[in-house]
C-alpha cells in the first residue's frame, strides 16, 4: 500500500520521534541533554503551579520542541467548558512555543466533578453533534487547531449506533480538528470490545493524523487496561505499521508511565519506532508484470 | 442536575448516571450487574457490570495513590487501612472539582481535625496532613528571588524602627503540638517513628533551589520569623522574640543575630521595606 496522506492537512512539522517527560528523568534530561527529537508534556503538570516543574520546562523548551498534551479538557462532558483552564493552557502553549496541543475524545466528569479518568462517550448522534460544538469553541478560543486522541476504554454504550473509527473520522472532519492517533488504545480497545484493529485505522482520515502516542498495556486476560507500561508488544507495532502504510509516517511518541525505567531504556523503546517509520517512508519498487512484446 | 438543552438531555443523563455508578463505592459483582446492563454492552469474557467495575476500581486506586503520595507521614502513624478508609471518607465529602489532582488534599487536615475523631490520634493526624499539605503549596509557590546575603547588614540600627522584610511567597510557619517534622523526616526515610506524644514545636516550610526544605525553629526563632512574616518592623520582631529569651541580653543579641543570618542565607525573604 503506498501512503494517500504523506502530509498532515494542518502542516504541523514532522518532529520525528520522543519521548514523555516525566518526573523521574528531569535530572537527566537537563544534565545529559540527551539526543531526543522532541517531549510531550501532561499540560495539567505544568499549569497552576510556580514549582520546579515550570522551571524544568522552560529550561526543555529552550532546546527542544516540546508538544502539550492534556487529560482534562473534558470535551464529552455536558458540563461547560472551564474557560480559565483554557486560558491557562493558552498561556502555556504561548509560552513554550508548543506545535500543538491536544487532548482526549472523552470526558473526566460532571455536576463540577473531576475523576480524573479518561472516561468514555457514547457514539451517538447526540454526542457527535455536542462534542463538534465544543471542539470548534475551543479551537476558536485557542486560535489553533487542537489534536484529539482516540481513548482506550473498557465499556460499550447499548446506545452507541457507530463504531469509534466513524465517530472520530466525522468528529475530524465536521469539526475540522487534527487527530493523535495511539495505536496501543486502537489495540487495547480492540481487544476489550472485540473489534479489528485493521478496520479501524483503515477508516481513519489519515491527513488529519498530525502524531502518533505508542505505549506498552497491561493484559488481564479477560481485559488490558492501557497502563503505560513495559514495552511495546508486536501486535502494536503491526497496528503502527498499517497507519504509516496510510499516513507515511508522522510525528511519533512512546509513552512510559508506570514503574518508568532509565531515560535510556525508555528513549531506546521509542527508537524502535523508527525501523517502521523507515520502511514505511521507502519508496517501493512498481510492480512489474510481464507483457508481451 | 442543572437542566439541559434539550439536544444533550440524554447524553447528560447517560453520563450523570456512569459517574454515579464510578462514584458509588465498589459493590458485589451481582449488584453492580443489575443497572449495568441497562446501559453497557457485555465483552465475550465480561458481564457489564464487571467492565463497569473496572473504572469503579481505578477511580479509588488513582485518587488513593496521589493522597499516599501527598500524606506520607499520615499514612505511616495512621496505618494503611485505617488511612484508605479515611482518604475515602475524605474523597465522598471533599471530591475533586478542579482539573488538577495538585489541590486534591487541600482540606484533608481540616477534615482529620473536624471529622476524624473517632480514630485513634486525630490531632497528631491533622497537624501532620497540615505539614504535608504546606509542602505542597511551598511546591507550587510563586518564585521570588531572595535577599542578597548581605542585605540585612546594610540595614542601619537607626532604620530598624521602620524596616519591614517581606518573606518570599514559597514559605510556610508552623506551630504543632507534636513532633511533626520528626515524624515526617521519619516517614519519608521509612525509619521508626519518632515518639508521637505531645510536644511542642516550630518548622518553617520554604523553597530554595527549587527544593522544598523544612526547618526547626525554637520558640524564640518562631516569634522572631512569625512577626517579620506577619509585616511587623525588624524592630518589634526583635522585641516579640525578646519576650521568648530566658537568658542574658548577650546571648539574646547572639541567637538573634544568629537566627536572622540563618533566615537569610536560606532565602526566607525576598524585599527590604
Amino acid at each position: 500500500m503506498q501512503p494517500k496522506a504523506q502530509r498532515n492537512k494542518f502542516g504541523f512539522p514532522d518532529l520525528g520521534i520522543g519521548v514523555g517527560l516525566r518526573t523521574v528523568h528531569y535530572g537527566h534530561v537537563l544534565e545529559e541533554q540527551p539526543p531526543v527529537d522532541w517531549f510531550e508534556i501532561i499540560t495539567e503538570n505544568f499549569i497552576g503551579t510556580h514549582g520546579r516543574p515550570v522551571w524544568v520546562l522552560e529550561q526543555v523548551a529552550e532546546r527542544y520542541p516540546v508538544v502539550m498534551h492534556g487529560v482534562s479538557l473534558s470535551i464529552g462532558s455536558t458540563d461547560p467548558l472551564d474557560f480559565e483552564y483554557l486560558r491557562q493552557l493558552k498561556e502555556l502553549a504561548l509560552c513554550i512555543r508548543a506545535p500543538w496541543v491536544s487532548d482526549h475524545l472523552c470526558w473526566t466528569g460532571v455536576a463540577g466533578r473531576n475523576l480524573h479518568d479518561l472516561l468514555p462517550v457514547p457514539y451517538t448522534e447526540e454526542c457527535l453533534r455536542h462534542v463538534i460544538r465544543r471542539v470548534k469553541t475551543v479551537q476558536e478560543f485557542l486560535e489553533r487547531p487542537i489534536a484529539l486522541e482516540n481513548p482506550s476504554s473498557y465499556v460499550e454504550f447499548t446506545s452507541s449506533s457507530m463504531p469509534e473509527w466513524e465517530f472520530l473520522a466525522r468528529l475530524a472532519e465536521e469539526a475540522d480538528c487534527a487527530l493523535l492517533l495511539d495505536v496501543n488504545n486502537v489495540y487495547v480497545s480492540s481487544f476489550n470490545h472485540g473489534f479489528d484493529p485493521f478496520e479501524y485505522i483503515d477508516a481513519i482520515p489519515h491527513e488529519r493524523v498530525v502524531q502518533y502516542h505508542l505505549a506498552g498495556h497491561t493484559n488481564h486476560g479477560t481485559h488490558i487496561i492501557d497502563s503505560h507500561n513495559g514495552r511495546v508488544i508486536d501486535e502494536v507495532w503491526r497496528v503502527f505499521e498499517r497507519s504509516l502504510a496510510h499516513s507515511g509516517g508522522r510525528s511519533t511518541l512512546l509513552e512510559w508511565d508506570e514503574d518508568i525505567p532509565a531515560f535510556e531504556e525508555v528513549h531506546a523503546e521509542a527508537l524502535r519506532a523508527r525501523e517502521w517509520l523507515e520502511r514505511a517512508r521507502t519508496p517501493r519498487k512498481k510492480k512489474v508484470h510481464a507483457g508481451r512484446a | 442536575m442543572p437542566a439541559a438543552p434539550s439536544r444533550t438531555r440524554t447524553l447528560q443523563r447517560l453520563e450523570h448516571w456512569f459517574q454515579a455508578q464510578v462514584l458509588r463505592p465498589h459493590v458485589g459483582k451481582r449488584a453492580a450487574r443489575a443497572p449495568a446492563v441497562r446501559h453497557l454492552l457485555p465483552s465475550r469474557a465480561l458481564p457489564a457490570g464487571e467492565r463497569l467495575a473496572i473504572y469503579q476500581k481505578g477511580y479509588m486506586l488513582r485518587l488513593q495513590e496521589c493522597m499516599q503520595g501527598d500524606f506520607i507521614a499520615v499514612r505511616a502513624v495512621a496505618g494503611e487501612k485505617r488511612f484508605t478508609e479515611l482518604v475515602r471518607a475524605y474523597l465522598e465529602r471533599h471530591p475533586s472539582r478542579h482539573w488538577s489532582l495538585n489541590p486534591l488534599g487541600h482540606a484533608f487536615a481540616r477534615f482529620l481535625e473536624r471529622e476524624a475523631q473517632r480514630v485513634p490520634r486525630p490531632a497528631l493526624l491533622a497537624e501532620l496532613a497540615e505539614l504535608e499539605w504546606a509542602m505542597q503549596v511551598v511546591f507550587e509557590a510563586q518564585s521570588s528571588p531572595a535577599l542578597a546575603p548581605d542585605a540585612l547588614a546594610r540595614i542601619a540600627p537607626a532604620d530598624w524602627s521602620k524596616t519591614r522584610l517581606a518573606p518570599i511567597e514559597a514559605l510556610r510557619l508552623l506551630a504543632f503540638e507534636h513532633r511533626c517534622n520528626a515524624i515526617a523526616s521519619a516517614a519519608r526515610r521509612k525509619e521508626p517513628l519518632p515518639p508521637l506524644g505531645r510536644k511542642q514545636t516550630f518548622v518553617v516550610v520554604y523553597r530554595k533551589d527549587w527544593t522544598v526544605w523544612r526547618m526547626d525553629l525554637d520558640a524564640l526563632q518562631f516569634e522572631l520569623l512569625a512577626a517579620l512574616c506577619r509585616g511587623r518592623t525588624l524592630a518589634q520582631a526583635l522585641a516579640a522574640a525578646a519576650r521568648k529569651h530566658r537568658g542574658s541580653p548577650a546571648d539574646l543579641a547572639q541567637r538573634i543575630q544568629s537566627a536572622c543570618a540563618s533566615f537569610v542565607a536560606e532565602g526566607l525573604f525576598r524585599a527590604v521595606r
